[in-house]
């Protein structure tokens, strides 16, 4: 029951859009909706494997951290920006995602790039080790940590079992050598 | 609902200004896209909601939030491109970039077998 709901969520997205274009909600608007989104999918090659799990807690909590860390790292940015002091300590680190699905790999690299101060600057994919510019780098371990965190609470709310089988509490690390 | 439109929109105004500073004072490449890629983005994404605060009721909110998102979903994406171009065609990072593992990981690729 589940997957036939996850399976149903591209479709609904493409017809709301197209509704929103509309700018109100008619029997025409979402028909058209309708043969719009048909006719992009089949254009695209079909909608793409989406998120093969969904543990809404734990996806919830994924959200509420991108959208603190959003609003706390916009703040450090524009602080960093209005006062001539320079704070500024950039650095590229590695963070290891072990064992993650393409769709966590694109839903954690976009987290990061929507938090202003950190920018995926390359992906490795097997395994998966994202390289992550630091604006403000002042404790390497810290920085890695918290991204290594976030990673893995993506994992738990979009990941297939294997992947939430990852130690989240685990030395990066030991994870980055194995 | 107008004053919180109001304020809304003149966050959003202040978050796109700090950032096209940032542009200005920030040292390289990466620096300015921390600075000018993102922060602008959010800043219409608080435009649209002042604006849909100030609107209410009436037509128009739709567009706005659609353009939010699509803003707000795309926008990491051509931060990534832009920084993975500018690393790979060997732009200098800042003389206050304390650790590149990126180049180390390269350089092991390159000494392994």
């Amino acid at each position: 029951m589940k997957r036939s709901i996850v399976a149903i969520v591209p479709w609904v997205a493409l017809v709301a859009a197209w509704v929103a274009l509309w700018g109100e909600v008619t029997l025409a608007s979402v028909l058209g909706g309708v043969v719009v989104a048909v006719i992009a999918v089949v254009v695209s090659g079909g909608p793409r494997p989406g998120p093969s799990h969904l543990r809404p807690v734990a996806a919830l909590r994924f959200l509420v951290v991108v959208a603190w860390s959003l609003v706390k790292a916009t703040s450090l940015v524009a602080w960093e920006v209005i006062t001539p002091r320079n704070r500024i300590v950039e650095g590229i680190i590695a963070v290891p995602l072990p064992g993650a699905s393409p769709m966590v790999q694109l839903l954690v690299t976009n987290a990061i790039g929507l938090t202003p101060g950190t920018i995926v600057v390359e992906v490795d994919e097997d395994p998966c080790v994202l390289f992550v510019h630091v604006l403000h780098l002042h404790d390497v371990e810290r920085v890695r940590a918290e991204l290594v965190e976030l990673g893995a609470l993506a994992m738990s709310a979009f990941g297939a079992p294997t992947d939430a089988a990852v130690d989240h509490d685990g030395d990066p690390d030991a994870e980055v050598r194995a | 609902m107008d004053l919180v439109g109001q304020l809304c929109i003149l966050a959003g105004s202040l978050l796109v200004l700090v950032s096209s500073i940032g542009l200005h004072r920030f040292d390289d490449v990466f620096a300015r896209l921390h600075a000018a890629g993102k922060a602008t983005s959010l800043g219409f994404a608080l435009v649209a909601v002042g604006a849909i605060a100030m609107g209410l009721p009436g037509r128009g909110w739709g567009e706005l939030i659609l353009a939010a998102v699509v803003l707000v979903l795309t926008m990491p994406v051509g931060v990534h491109l832009l920084a993975r171009a500018a690393y790979r065609s060997g732009d200098e990072l800042a003389p206050a970039t304390v650790v590149d593992e990126l180049a180390e990981r390269r350089a092991e690729a390159a000494d392994g077998p």
